[in-house]
């Protein structure tokens, strides 16, 4: 069991959520200038870190927002969230 | 295509507990029955969703047509007369009222904002509500909220997961809750109340 | 029944206890009648019968007696209950005794005292360490000696009834857990309580006051009982405080989550009506008071397993708990100043305690002056180096140690005793604190295990934090507690720490194994003798989780609650390191053995996922519906008329009449399960554009098109139709089995990738009742069926909306087409649904109108040639399915980029055709593969796979299939074999268009 606070409902169950995936991946802005490299790096290449990592998960029982996680990959401690346009890595990283 | 005006039909709703229920008291009759289930039926609910936080102007159109403010918290509502309004998502609300009249034609006719979508989902949502002194003990069987009378007050609500359904749960009183949930699980949900209130005594009405 | 006057409680003392002589129990063990009294164990009322041999042991069919009095108990365990209710290896010593009980003991055969497996313990030599791999394992038959090894060793069996009972679950919260009710727990919990904190309290007991219940302590001049007593009053009148006895936390997970079993009915011989046996909770606490106590450990030499031989701790409970004599002639044999506390006990108790072995050699007056006046003799420096008798203790060979504790005097004295109470000192119970993610730390002062750094918010305090006096834990109780309520945010109170009346501790000697020859046994419950460590280490084993699963320490229902630290000890003195480097194994969850049913609680059988119905539902339940499972949707599956029995045959009959009854004139089906998005804002336009590969700018209001979704890979993700109700307000539906994760797809992109959209959307499936009526006669049953809607082909094209009324009813009509025949969508809200479904049936009766369900509905697509589930099984390009035409090339969309990759503009993908049997009756299995020629040497070269099908079509007379193969509807004409190995079926088949019926679309029109 880990529990996740929502930026909205608060603090919540795993159960409640949907694990989405790597939150560090962004979509080219601009799909037509984006190379073949950019776009294969976006769809496929995922890193597997150990420690600390910024995913989405989706709060799907709950009020539907996608929540950015940033969770130790060891521990499962959950770090930090927030929403979708935060840098929950910097922010965490300042913290220290 | 613009909705045409409609006042409600003449023809009766069926709920998705029509004729599924047994009214009576069941499970442990030793003592009072510690849980009253009952289905609110037919209600109005009525969806809006800004873009961004409401407009004052918004605001006060809602509080104009209802006489309540705009919950602008997440897990609470506001309730005026047998009107409730209650935080459902970032900028999202539900009203829902007993049917008695076109919830949704109303709130069109008033809300003029174009970046206001207003859904109807009257239809869409079962309500079953719950009372009796055991009735904070049963949603604990079903939901991994804190129902402590002293941290889920009168107004409080919150979207969990219920007996493994999505559910929108409302504390209407002391021990009275009232649950929203996707009509298709309707039967389905009762039915696991039932089960998890056998142990208290129940009484269906 | 027993009759009062056939009590044959021999071993049962005349008074004292926390038991009610006036609440006699019976019970049967092994089919004897027996009694015993209201608050018994089994075990207690066991011994007070004189029952010592209870079982055989797991490997060597030794017999085995009651070792411990509590949950560690690795020896008595017994099969509670009978038939469906059985429970295997449940522990004696933790089973409340009630009337009616019923227990057997295990592992033997025919009966206890003459068990012919018994034959393993002569054999015993064979019986090592890995001896199963080694002598069997690469042998040819493995297979066949598996099966009688796991026989001759094992536990006890399970029951194949289902098991009678209900199980709950339920959800707690508190600011502060505490876990044990014992003296650490109980003073934690009236710091915090009188704090104002909410505190629960769980104790796996029915009785709070863990072993202050049978040690003879004073707290402020008084009997510890009388402590227990107020403490619980006070606790009891605080509204803050919540007590859950009988309650056995067995998992510390993430997020500081801890599980518990709550045992509901277990002391019951069946659960009162409407009540459960267990209950599960999920206890999700802000901090957790680990006073879980610690475990008494034994001491290891040769023949330490007979019955009569048990912790002295345990010796301690049976006599004044439960007012129960282990035995008549005593010996003690400890390394700690617990053997003479168990020595004062047992011989206050009438028992002849003959002597106290203490294998340390310094011996506290205190203790000294005491045993004297018993008239007690101490023997230090010494050891017990073996033990005789067979069913059960009688006497033991004593020798003196020598100073580094490596050898024994060749000289013993032999004394005669029944009861051997042994005590190699405490292991905290660090488990809760390892689940949490703790790594426990070896202190040399107390021979033990000790937690270390927290992980979470676990606080371990008193026995289970290595301070074992009373005083020790009362002030750890009190000082955990008050540190918590501060932290917390709470003021903490005035609380004394009581006075105790313990005589100074004389430190412990840690002696982990008695020099000697024999089986000497470390893990009691596993059969795991010293020489299987001894040779696991000889054979390279260094570390102690593989020392775990070469020789099983540890690894029984018990995990190695006695045994672990004494493995882990001769491990790292084998290895000649010490303790600290060598480590101990992780405790994992559950701490106890816990049974399915609680963990399953009421989701099984048909509630094991939710059932979800349509609003017409109940309509097909009067009418004959078969149902099948559509994710958790029930959807009619095929209709059966009056009388029809549910055979194959009649399906097809009811199949048959349902394809040819809409073809034919109108048929209606539910198809309330398809995913339904309302969507609004000035950027839905925009929207669609991106997440459809297909253009929607240029749609008319009042128009329906459909709509093709890829993945980001550009792999094909879900189709349906959209339609467009304003400028701003779209209608979006999904298949039914993609509903969830298009909506959620939808929400990603509006929440992630493009915030800046004003775009709104919702699911609105359940606010619709939606049925397609289709046929020649559609438009006919319609009209009449609407309050003189125009349904013309002027009003309503094919591809338009509309909103009409049904009887005053708004509905939303559509003219879309799945079937290929003229058809209209009808969707009401939902709690109309019923009634427009009957009204249109009673419009249609005249046309006979057919309802269908999902069998005919597949059926007719095949016909169609429109792709499904079948064909949209996410390794499919919009190019494999002939679906070119709806890829824009003005636009951007979401998967457009990967389209053009090197992999999907190979020729060879496969592409959809059209499938025929040659000699057009064959049935061809759906996921049979497509191969040139079925004789081709393996692996055969696969051309593609057949992806649905139907082995009816009442159309065309003869099986249709669709598949994908390479070459496409270039093959036309060809041949080629399907094939399904796994079923033994080949079967020719001729490859045709994809659309076998009406390609030029001319029945859409009626």
């Amino acid at each position: 069991m880990i529990r996740i606070k929502c930026p909205y409902c608060g603090l919540r169950d795993h159960s409640e959520f949907n694990y989405i995936g790597d939150a560090t991946k962004i979509r080219p802005v601009s799909p037509e200038l984006a190379n073949d490299e950019e776009w294969f790096d976006y769809i496929y290449i995922r890193d597997n870190p150990r420690g600390v990592h910024q995913e989405y998960w989706q709060h799907i029982t709950g009020c539907r927002s996608y929540v950015k996680v940033l969770r130790d990959t060891v521990t499962h401690e959950v770090l930090k969230t927030g929403l979708p346009s935060d840098d929950l890595l910097f922010s965490y990283e300042a913290e220290k | 295509m613009v909705d045409k005006d409609c006042n409600l039909p003449q023809i009766k709703r069926l709920s998705a507990l029509d004729g599924q229920i047994e009214s009576g008291r069941f499970g442990n009759l030793k003592t009072e029955p510690g849980i009253l289930i009952k289905e609110n039926h037919p209600l109005s609910i009525v969806q809006l969703e800004t873009r961004k936080p409401p407009t004052k102007d918004f605001l006060k159109v809602i509080k104009n047509l209802f006489e309540f403010d705009v919950p602008l918290s997440p897990n609470t509502s506001n309730v005026s007369d047998k009107t409730h309004i209650i935080w459902t998502g970032p900028n999202r609300w539900i009203i829902v009222e007993p049917e008695t009249r076109d919830l949704t034609s109303l709130v069109k006719s008033q809300v003029k904002e174009t970046t206001v979508a207003i859904v109807d989902l009257s239809h869409a949502r079962s309500s079953i509500e719950i009372d009796g002194v055991m009735t904070r003990e049963l949603l604990l069987k079903g939901a991994a909220i804190d129902f402590h009378p002293e941290v889920f007050l009168v107004k409080h609500c919150v979207q969990t997961t219920f007996f493994n359904l999505s559910a929108l749960i409302c504390c209407l009183d002391e021990n009275r809750f009232n649950i929203f949930i996707a009509r298709g699980f309707a039967l389905d949900l009762w039915q696991k109340v039932q089960e998890a209130a056998e142990e208290f005594g129940y009484e269906t009405l | 029944m027993l009759s009062t006057k056939n009590n044959q409680q021999t071993k049962r003392l005349s008074s004292g206890g926390l038991i009610d002589r006036s609440k006699p129990i019976t019970f049967k063990f092994d089919g004897k009648p027996l009694m015993g009294y209201d608050g018994d164990t089994l075990a207690s009322a066991l011994l007070a019968n004189n029952i010592k041999l209870v079982g055989r042991s797991f490997k060597y069919h030794r017999p085995r007696g009651i070792y411990t009095a509590g949950t560690e108990e690795p020896n008595a365990l017994v099969a509670l209950r009978s038939n469906a209710r059985t429970e295997p290896n449940t522990r004696a010593t933790n089973i409340e005794l009630f009337d009616g009980l019923e227990a057997k003991s295990q592992n033997r055969w025919p009966n206890l005292f003459l068990d012919f497996m018994q034959i393993n313990n002569l054999a015993g030599p064979l019986f090592t360490a890995g001896f199963y791999y080694k002598t069997f394992m690469g042998m040819p038959g493995w297979h066949f000696y598996e099966h009688f090894i796991r026989k001759a060793a094992g536990m006890g069996s399970t029951e194949l009834e289902r098991d009678p009972d209900a199980y709950d679950k339920k959800n707690a919260f508190c600011d502060i857990l505490i876990i044990g009710g014992g003296p650490t727990g109980l003073s934690a919990a009236l710091t915090a309580g009188r704090s104002g904190a909410r505190v629960l309290i769980i104790d796996s007991s029915k009785l709070l006051g863990g072993q202050l219940l049978w040690e003879l302590d004073q707290i402020d001049s008084k009997p510890a009982l009388q402590w227990i007593e107020s403490t619980l009053e006070e606790l009891k009148e605080m509204k803050n405080v919540t007590i859950a006895r009988r309650t056995t936390a067995f998992g510390y997970y993430d997020s500081n989550v801890v599980n518990a079993i709550e045992s509901v009915s277990d002391h019951l011989p069946t659960p009162e009506p409407h009540t459960v046996r267990q209950r599960l909770w999920q206890i999700r606490a802000q901090k957790v008071i680990i006073a879980t106590g610690a475990t008494e450990r034994p001491l290891v030499f040769s023949n330490n397993d007979r019955p009569g031989i048990m912790l002295a701790s345990a010796t301690r409970r049976y006599v004044n708990q439960f007012a129960v004599k282990p035995g008549n002639r005593a010996v003690i044999f400890a390394n700690n100043d617990d053997g003479y506390k168990t020595a004062v006990n047992l011989a206050e108790k009438d028992i002849n305690v003959r002597a106290v072995v203490d294998s340390r050699t310094h011996v506290n007056q205190f203790w000294k002056t005491k045993l004297e006046k018993l008239g007690v003799e101490i023997i230090p420096g010494s050891a017990v180096i073996n033990t005789h008798g067979h069913f059960g203790l009688t006497g033991i060979d004593v020798a003196s140690l020598s100073a580094d504790q490596k050898s024994t005097s060749s000289q013993s004295t032999f004394m005669s005793a029944d009861l051997l109470a042994i005590s190699g000192g405490w292991s905290p119970n660090v488990h809760l604190y390892c689940h949490a993610g703790g790594r426990p730390q070896y202190e040399a002062s107390v021979a033990a295990f000790i937690p270390g750094v927290r992980s979470q918010s676990e606080y371990p305090a008193g026995a289970s934090n290595g301070a074992f006096s009373l005083i020790d834990c009362v002030t750890e109780g009190i000082n955990c507690g008050n540190q918590l309520v501060t932290e917390l945010g709470f003021s903490k109170t005035g609380f004394s720490i009581p006075q105790t009346d313990e005589p100074t501790v004389t430190p412990i000697k840690a002696l982990w194994r008695i020099p000697g020859k024999g089986k000497k046994f470390v893990d009691i419950q596993d059969d795991v003798t010293e020489s299987d460590i001894k040779l696991a280490h000889q054979e390279g084993y260094i570390s102690v989780e593989h020392l775990k699963r070469y020789t099983t320490l540890g690894m029984g229902t018990d995990q190695g609650k006695t045994s672990n630290m004494n493995g882990h000890a001769i491990m790292a003195e084998e290895r000649g390191e010490d303790i600290e480097t060598v480590g101990t194994t992780m405790f994992r969850p559950p701490y106890i053995p816990i049974a399915m049913g609680p963990l399953a609680g009421r989701d099984i059988g048909q509630s094991y996922s939710a059932k979800r119905k349509s609003a017409i539902h109940n309509w097909h339940h009067e009418n004959g519906a078969i149902f099948v499972d559509a994710g958790q949707w029930l959807r009619p599956q095929y209709y059966l008329k009056n009388g029809e029995a549910n055979t194959t045959e009649n399906m097809d009959v009811a199949i048959t009449r349902e394809v040819q009854g809409t073809r034919g004139s109108v048929g209606i089906v539910d198809v309330s399960t398809l995913g339904k998005i309302d969507i609004q804002g000035a950027d839905s336009s925009e929207f669609l554009n991106r997440i459809y590969t297909n253009g929607w700018t240029k749609l008319a209001i009042g128009k329906a098109r459909y709509g093709l979704m890829l993945r980001e890979d550009g792999i094909v993700f879900d189709d349906g139709t959209t339609s467009r109700l304003s400028e701003d307000h779209y209608f979006m539906t999904t298949t039914t089995s993609n509903a969830a994760s298009v909506l959620s797809h939808m929400e990603y992109c509006l929440q992630v990738h493009w915030p800046d959209l004003d775009v709104k959307i919702s699911s609105v499936t359940e606010q619709w009742a939606a049925m397609a009526i289709a046929g020649p006669k559609s438009r006919d049953v319609l009209q009449k069926s609407t309050d003189e809607e125009d349904l013309s082909d002027e009003a309503l094209p094919f591809m338009g909306v509309n909103q009409i009324s049904i009887n005053g009813i708004p509905a939303l009509i559509f003219r879309i087409s799945f079937s290929g025949e003229l058809a209209y969508e009808v969707n009401v809200p939902a709690d109309y649904g019923e009634y427009v479904w009957r009204r249109i049936m009673e419009k249609g009766k005249t046309d006979n109108i057919t309802p269908y369900g999902t069998e005919a509905m597949a059926i007719m697509r095949i016909e169609k040639g429109h792709v499904a589930g079948g064909e949209l099984d996410g390794r499919t390009t919009p190019d494999d399915l002939g679906l070119n035409k709806l890829i824009s090339s003005k636009k951007e969309f979401i998967g457009r980029r990967l389209l053009k990759r090197e992999g999907f503009l190979d020729p060879k993908r496969p592409k959809l055709v059209g499938l025929i049997p040659i000699d057009g009756k064959s049935r061809i299995r759906t996921g049979s593969i497509l191969v040139k020629d079925p004789n081709a040497s393996l692996p055969m070269p696969k051309l593609g796979h057949v992806s649905s099908g139907a082995y009816l079509s009442p159309t065309l007379k003869h099986p249709i299939s669709l598949g994908l193969i390479t070459g496409g509807t270039d093959r036309i004409g060809e041949t080629v074999w399907a094939t399904s190995p796994l079923h033994g079926e080949t079967n020719e088949v001729k490859i045709v268009d994809p659309v076998f019926y009406d390609k030029q679309g001319e029945r859409l029109n009626g």
